[in-house]
This record gives structure tokens, sequence and C-alpha cells, in this order.
């Protein structure tokens, strides 16, 4: 009896110190289980051992290992934990030894004829209390079943295998997470060093070292000054000193020179304290590095851009003064000399006075864009028929288009609708595409204007037997500044904003410019409105309620 | 029959003299002012029945002339068009604000100056 407890006890020791040293390193959780299953068959000399690991969600145990089943097969492997021995351990957390396990009525027939004693060990797996799983121990090789002690020898192994599982399982979260935070801190597009109290580097990136000038190579566990460029070091230490101190998040703006770069890149350093715990105590302070080039060159080109407008604006104001002189004075000339000119004197007159009116154009056309630039361009409303103000439009570029030996041809049969709309505003934008139509339109050719309208929508088409548009340039058109052909070889005069314009104007009536290249040549601009519903508001007759349809169907 | 008489106030010479001129045509008597506060005296001492105000004058500009008149009891009836080149939508506002009856953006068709002044004065 003595020696056989000596036996017993020397055995443990040695199986605890195997376990132990098995499941010290769980680099592979499934290969340290494996060899502590074939550790605990042999010592105990049974025919077979496993680990079951409780999946709680699924209410089942799963198989983790064993002794006499294929790798291949464990995932396959299943208890449910209302039902066995082994279900039964996992609930109740408390150990059983079975010394006829002809007990268990769920055994098939099968599975008892493979073992040649029938005892039976199962062995709840504990961590903090909890039952994480079980260890089976299968029949006993020779005559004698399991004893007491073997099994109260299991149970203590068995919360030393769970601790060792927890462990693993806990080092592959962290693992996980550390891969994940990687991750994260090179998607970022900011450079970061996290900093403990002490100085040393805690984690950073490789963005962060590029924009502190360093090389890559190791720099956790290393002190932030022996990183960290001289130039900039005080910035850094002032910074964290405040953090520190100030415990909140703190903003700077300086430049410096990173590596393989010539000049001096404008950056903004950010820190925020690091917790121990929650509100708890400091464990450090983390700086965010941000480049600010692209922020910086935004602003410039908004600066450029309002600068522009501005400029716009002066030139046209200072460009009317001038023309107002110019205009009234030719036109004195006129009415006073027409009688005593002859026509070629008056031919002359005539010139200075239409250019003088084609340079006023120009000017409200630059004015036209600073307006809608600055989003200063507002609305008059007056109910209008639209064909009105197309004849209108037409009337104005007869003229020119006689010139040209074009015809124009008027059509407001198909439909004529009374809209609210700023006159001035749509003239001016039907002008433009109808210039536009007489201006690519070759001599001889033909501009077609036509009306239209539907419950909801009123438009005007204006039709040429130009080129029609190249599909690459459509949507490029109606950008300010910009022509259907090369600036240097165009044939047509302009600056490229009519169709800008146009549309901003069409837009601000919560309509639209719709372009299609008709077949057999020449293209279609059709100017689209909205056909605003205007109610009297009867208490106060003076106010109007206008409703912009929101969904505009075409049609 | 006594001729309407027009104040224009306006620091550009070449625009005051194709503009009187057209006025002094259609009819008109015509005075002129050369900055803002010339234009409050010539009110003060030549009682016009209609103003003509260009808003960026030396030492007054039009808005403040304009908010001057109308604060005047003496002054108040008179109607004031503004002749600008400012053609933005605030300075219109402004001007409107101001009191004055309209605003003409320069350059302008001097027929539709002359269409405005018989609304407000007659011929």
């Amino acid at each position: 009896m003595d020696a056989m407890e000596k036996t017993d006890a020397e055995k443990l020791i040695r199986l605890a110190r195997h376990v132990s040293e098995v499941l010290a390193s769980p680099a592979d959780l499934d290969h340290a289980l494996e060899a502590t299953v074939n550790l605990l068959r042999n010592v105990l000399e049974a025919e077979a051992c496993s680990i079951m690991l409780l999946d709680a969600p699924a209410g089942v145990l799963r198989m983790a290992a064993s002794s006499d089943i294929e790798r291949e097969k464990w995932p396959t492997i299943s208890t449910r934990l209302d039902e066995g021995f082994a279900g039964k351990v996992a609930r109740s957390g408390r150990p059983l030894l079975v010394r006829e396990i002809g007990d268990d009525s769920h055994l098939d027939a099968e599975r008892r004829r493979r073992y040649t004693c029938p005892s039976f060990m199962c062995v709840p797996m504990k961590s903090k209390g909890q039952v994480i799983g079980v260890i089976n121990v299968t029949n006993r090789i020779g005559s004698e079943p399991f004893s007491r002690e073997q099994l109260d020898m299991v149970t203590s192994l068995a919360n030393l295998i769970a601790l060792a599982i927890e462990n693993a399982r806990l080092l592959a979260t962290a693992e996980a997470m550390g891969r994940r935070l990687r991750d994260v801190l090179e998607g970022i597009g900011d450079g970061v060093i996290a900093v403990d109290t002490n100085g040393v580097i805690l984690l950073h990136n490789e963005l962060a070292l590029h924009y502190l000038g360093v090389e890559s190579g190791r720099c956790l566990g290393r002190r932030i000054e022996e990183v960290v460029p001289e130039t900039v070091l005080p910035v850094f230490r002032t910074l964290y000193e405040r953090t520190l101190a100030e415990r909140s998040h703190i903003h700077e703006e300086v430049e410096w020179t990173p590596l393989d770069q010539t000049g001096a890149t404008p950056l903004t350093l950010s820190t925020a304290p690091l917790y121990r715990e929650a509100r708890g105590n400091l464990s450090g302070v983390v700086f965010v590095i941000h480049d600010m080039t692209l922020h910086h060159k935004l602003d410039e080109l908004k600066r450029i851009d309002e600068a522009k407008n501005s400029f716009l604006a002066i030139v046209s104001h200072e460009l009317r003064t001038p023309l107002t002189a110019i205009k009234g004075a030719s036109h004195l000339l006129r009415t006073k000399l027409a009688q005593r000119l002859d026509p070629d004197n008056l031919e002359l007159l005539k010139i200075v006075e239409q250019n003088a009116e084609r340079l006023m154009q120009q000017i409200v056309n630059l004015l036209d864009v600073v307006n809608i630039e600055n989003r200063t361009a507002s609305l008059t409303l007056r109910r209008l028929p639209l064909s009105q103000i197309a004849r209108r439009s037409v009337a104005r570029l007869r003229d020119t288009a006689a010139a040209k030996n074009l015809s124009i041809v008027e059509d407001y049969s198909a439909g004529d609708a009374e809209l609210l709309l700023d006159e001035e505003k749509i003239a001016r934008a039907l002008d433009h595409l109808v210039g536009n139509a007489v201006k690519f339109t070759p001599r001889g050719g033909q501009v077609t204007v036509c009306t239209g309208s539907s419950r909801q929508e009123a438009y005007v088409a204006v039709r040429d037997t130009g080129a029609g548009i190249d599909p690459a340039l459509r949507d490029q058109i109606f950008r300010k500044f910009v022509q259907g052909e090369s600036h240097l070889t165009r044939q047509s005069g302009g600056c490229g904003i009519g169709l800008y314009v146009a549309r901003a104007f069409a837009e601000l009536h919560g309509g639209r410019i719709e372009t299609t290249n008709l077949e057999g040549g020449g293209c279609e601009f059709r100017l689209v409105l909205p056909i605003m519903h205007l109610h009297e508001n009867a208490k106060q007759p003076d106010a109007f309620i206008v409703d912009i349809p929101k969904a505009v169907s075409t049609s | 029959m006594v001729k309407k008489r027009i104040l224009l106030a306006d620091d550009e010479e070449d625009i005051k003299t194709v503009v009187a001129m057209f006025l002094e045509a259609q009819g008109y008597e015509v005075i002129t002012a050369f900055d803002g506060l010339d234009a409050l005296e010539k009110v003060r001492t030549e009682k016009p029945d209609l103003i003509l105000l260009d808003i960026m004058m030396p030492v007054l500009d039009g808005f403040e002339v304009c908010k001057r008149l109308k604060e005047n009891e003496d002054t108040a009836r008179i109607p004031i068009v503004i002749l600008s080149a400012a053609a933005h939508v605030e300075s219109v506002n402004r001007g409107l604000k101001a009191g004055a009856k309209d605003y003409i953006v320069k350059p302008f068709e001097p027929e539709k100056l002359v269409e405005k002044i018989e609304q407000f004065i007659g011929k």
C-alpha cells in the first residue's frame, strides 16, 4: 500500500511536471493538449484519454484532443450538455468515477465491445470557478478499475490544464488584438508614437518614423530623445510635459523636413494622454503627426479662387464706368448728327456702338460668373410666357445669324407655358444657347428654336446643324472657361462661360440643361424649367409660396 | 413751362457730361455735383425735382448721401435714382434700403433712364 501511494505520488509529480512543461509555452494549443492526453493515458495505464472543451453558446462539449481518435475527426465529435456522463460532469462541475461502464446507457453496443475493462472517469476542468471542459479517461488496461486516488490526481491536474488553456486563449486574443492594432496603426494616414511616463517608446508606426526622419528599425523600448531629431525634440518635450500635466489633448503646428524629402513639410503634432485604467493614472502620451501639405494647398487654392473672383468683380466694375461714357457719348453723337453724317461715318459710329455693346456683354458674363461663384445671384420672379423670352433672344441674335447666312426658325406651336421666372437671367441663359448655336453652325446652316411643355415642366430647345458635341467633352463644356476646342486653334470667340452661366441660371430656377446630339448632325441644347405652382397666401396678400417640384421627371 | 430740375451727382466728369447733355436734349435742366458733400449742398441750394446719384464718390458715398436726404424732412420727398457701376445684389439692396426709388446699373440705355425719370417726375 505504502509503495503504491509512493508510486502514485511520484507519478502525480511526474505528470504535473510534464503537463506544465507541455503547456508552459502553448504556441500550438492543439498539440499541447494532444501531448497531455497521451501522457495521461500512459501514466494512468488507460486505453484512451480525451479532452473536450465547452462551447457554451452551442450547449455542447467539443473534442479538443484524443489519444485514440485520429486528429482529423476531432472537430466532428461533440456531446450535448444534456446527455452522457461528460455532459453531466460539465453541468455539475463535479468529477465522476464509473467502475462499471455498463452504467452509461448512452454508450452503444459497438463501443462497449471495444473496451476490455469497463471503468471510466470524467473530470471537469475549471478556470476561475467556471467549467471550461472535461477530461475523459476510459478503461484501465488490466483488470483493476480506476481508483479514487487516481480520480483525485486527475482532478488536480484538470485545473492546471484549464489554467493553461485559458492562458493560451488570452494569449491568442492578445495576439489578434495586437495584430489588429498594428494593421490599424499602419493603415491610418498619420504618424503615431506612444511613449510611457519614462519617455520610452511603447509603440509607433512606420509613417511616424518617416516623418521623424528615422530609418526603419527597432525603436520600441528606446527613449524618445534617441529617436526624435534634435530640431523638433523641444516641441515633443514641451507637448509631452504639458499633456501629462494638463491631462488633455494638445494641438501644435510645426514644420520640419522628414527624411528623403527636400522642403520642410507642414505638420501638426497632436497629443493625447494614455491612461493606465479608465480615468485613472496616466501611463504615457500618444503623439499623432499629421501632414498638412494638402490642407495648405487647398487653403491656397481657395485663396487664389477668392482673389480671382474679387479681381473679376473689380475689373468688371472698373470697365463699366468708361463704357458708360463711351455708350452714352456715341448714342448722343448719333442722335445729334444722324442727318449730317455721311454713310461711312455713320457706319464707323455704329461700329463703336456695337463693340461697346459686345464689351458690355462680356462684362455682364464675367459678373454673372462672380455672382454664381459667390452665391450672390438672386432671382426676381415674374410670370412670363417662355416663348416671349425665346422670341426676344432670337431677335437679339438675328443680325449675327444673318451675317453668317444662317436662318433661325422659330416654332412655338408644340406648347408654351407661363412660368414664374427671373426674366433677365433666363434671357441671358437663352442668349448663350442661341448665341452658341449661331456661333458653332457653319455658314448657310440653320438654327431652330422651339418650346414645349408638360404638366410639370416647360422647355426651350435650341437645335443647330453644326458638328455636334464630342461625347468626351459633354460634361466639360459646362465648366467655366472651357470650350469644346483648344484655345489657340479655335475659330470662334468667347471665353467659355456661356454654358456655365446658362446651366447655373437654369439650376437657380430648379431647372437644368440637357444636351443631345441629333441624328444627321448638329445638336440640341434644351433649357428645362419646372412649372412652379404659385399660391397666394390668404393672410398675407404680399407673400408668395413657391413650390419647386423636388423630383423632376424627364419626359 | 418750367423745366424739371435734375441733380446729377457723379465724380466721373465724362459721365456727367454725357448724361447731362442727353437729359438736356430731353428737355430737363441739369445741375451737377462732384462728390457726396457737394451733392448735399446742391440739394439744399438748388432744390432739384429728382436726384441721380452715383455710389462710389469721394468724401461721402451715395448710400450715406441717400440716407441723410431721407432723414431730412425738407429733402425726404425728392425721388432718388442711383446710377452705379456696382452691380452687386448687395449694393442694389443697400441702395433701395437707404430710400432710393430705383437702382440703375451702369452702363445703361439712355432711353431707359429717361423712362424712369418720366415715371417719377414726368416730362
